[in-house]
């Protein structure tokens, strides 16, 4: 078992137990939806962490920017998966965290620390209990202490000069 | 004894935060390279104007896709009308390019709640990052519109929206008169011409500064008893310099502020403009390419 993982297996244990969440689910309809959208969702971090584990193997090869295709194609594919379980909103809201983080980022800036940080992010959505909005906002915190800047930024290479023409003289 | 050596202090206006926080790399630097290692401050007013040209805007962004044929539509007509005003055209370009950076953005769905999470985000993050704040003497109302903390609904990009123009559209409840009035005797206390015409004549090249003159010339001539919130969009780097703290270096992109800093004698920081840090860039890959 990796690192990674070992802590993750820590994590699981110390979140809410799965029947605490059920007792949140009021109707019939409500519960067999959250259910659906739970399995849903452990299904694409699994699949997704697995993506990023690939991506570890890969730093500094230059197919790694194939697999970044690949894992983008993968988040963008939990919209669909995701979008009709609003329960899961939470863990959508770090699907499109970590997508905007990896749109800021070139190949060649890929690190182990950020790939880890991006790992345990994704993989919070692998466990039985539903993830919940201080979960999002540690993911936050957790790719701002890995340096994984999520915020749109502006790239100075892909402004035309016509864009800025006349701005030196306001 | 212990010694113990004070740290500057920076307040940073509207230009520099976006600098700072949606910058390319050479903007943070350029910002970083300003304020060093000391303490940054913003005010509410500051919040204020971030929440109106960029979370508003994005809102205004994710329902105008939602309301089109396609993205594409919805991110030409929304472009052309953030770039009619000159301080937002860094936001469109920015938003454009982010959005655009995402893998099947031509699906409404998914760049709708790209969208929707980045704007919320944006104001938690703009909280986290900047806790230091200035005294507020405007009691802004508009600049404390706040997200829930929980998870993202469509509802609460409404809400928000709707508590924010509910405020800009009424008389706000905010000290604005009496900031007009308490900053007018200051000023006149201490000999300082702000906006005469001779003042706008000093400064002619400064297109923004005379542009901020002539508006505060209407804006002190105006018998309004009640404060609106047009008046501070007009007149937001005059409040700026008037509220920012007496101890702190303005830190700004704006080139107005020269102007303002000169009649008030207060330091401002200049950071470089975008056709500057354009050009460094440009020699940097050039540079590159070369080795």
């Amino acid at each position: 078992m990796s690192s990674i993982e070992r802590h993750d297996e820590e994590e699981r244990n110390q979140a809410r137990a799965p029947e605490e969440e059920e007792k949140q689910t009021s109707s019939p309809e409500m519960a067999a939806n959250a259910d659906g959208g739970g399995r849903v969702r452990r299904e694409q971090a699994r699949e997704l962490s697995q993506r990023v584990d690939q991506l570890l193997l890969l730093l500094g090869d230059l197919s790694l920017a194939t697999h970044i295709g690949l894992l983008k194609r993968d988040l963008s594919r939990c919209h669909d998966a995701l979008r009709d379980y609003p329960d899961e909103s939470n863990y959508l809201s770090i699907i499109t965290l970590v997508e905007s983080a990896l749109t800021q980022l070139k190949w060649k800036q890929y690190t182990r620390s950020r790939l880890q940080a991006i790992h345990k992010a994704l993989d919070i959505g692998s466990r039985q209990v539903r993830v919940s909005f201080a979960d999002y906002e540690k993911v936050q915190q957790l790719l701002s202490d890995a340096n994984v800047d999520a915020s749109p930024r502006l790239d100075l290479e892909a402004v035309s000069w016509n864009e800025i023409a006349n701005e030196e003289d306001d | 004894m212990k010694k113990t050596t004070k740290r500057s202090r920076f307040f940073l206006d509207t230009s520099a935060v976006f600098y700072h926080r949606h910058g390319h790399s050479l903007m943070q630097g350029a910002v970083q390279q300003a304020v060093g290692n000391g303490l940054l401050e913003v005010s509410n007013f500051i919040r204020m104007e971030y929440l109106r040209g960029v979370v508003i805007n994005l809102i205004d962004l994710y329902f105008l896709i939602k309301e089109s044929d396609s993205v594409s539509d919805a991110l030409i007509d929304w472009f052309q009308k953030v770039n009619q005003e000159r301080k937002l055209k860094i936001v469109g370009m920015t938003m454009r390019g982010w959005l655009l950076g995402h893998t099947d953005w031509q699906d409404k769905g998914k760049s709708m709640r790209r969208l929707g999470d980045e704007a919320v985000r944006l104001v938690f993050e703009f909280d986290r990052i900047f806790s230091g704040r200035s005294l507020d003497r405007l009691e802004c109302q508009l600049g404390g519109v706040q997200f829930p903390r929980r998870a993202f609904s469509e509802d609460m990009l409404l809400e928000f929206y709707e508590q924010f123009k509910a405020i800009q559209t009424s008389i706000p409840a905010c000290l604005l008169c009496r900031f007009k009035s308490k900053q007018r005797n200051q000023l006149t206390r201490r000999g300082i011409d702000l906006y005469s015409p001779l003042q706008q004549q000093k400064y002619a090249a400064n297109k923004g500064y005379v542009q901020q003159a002539q508006r505060l010339f209407v804006a002190l001539a105006s018998q309004d008893p009640v404060p609106k919130c047009r008046w501070c969009e007009q007149l937001g780097d005059t409040v700026i310099i008037l509220q920012a703290p007496a101890k702190a270096t303005l830190v700004t992109a704006d080139r107005a502020f020269l102007a303002f800093g000169d009649i008030l004698n207060r330091e401002i920081r200049l950071l470089p403009s975008l056709a500057e840090l354009k050009r460094q860039s440009e020699n940097q890959s050039h540079e590159e390419d070369q080795r």
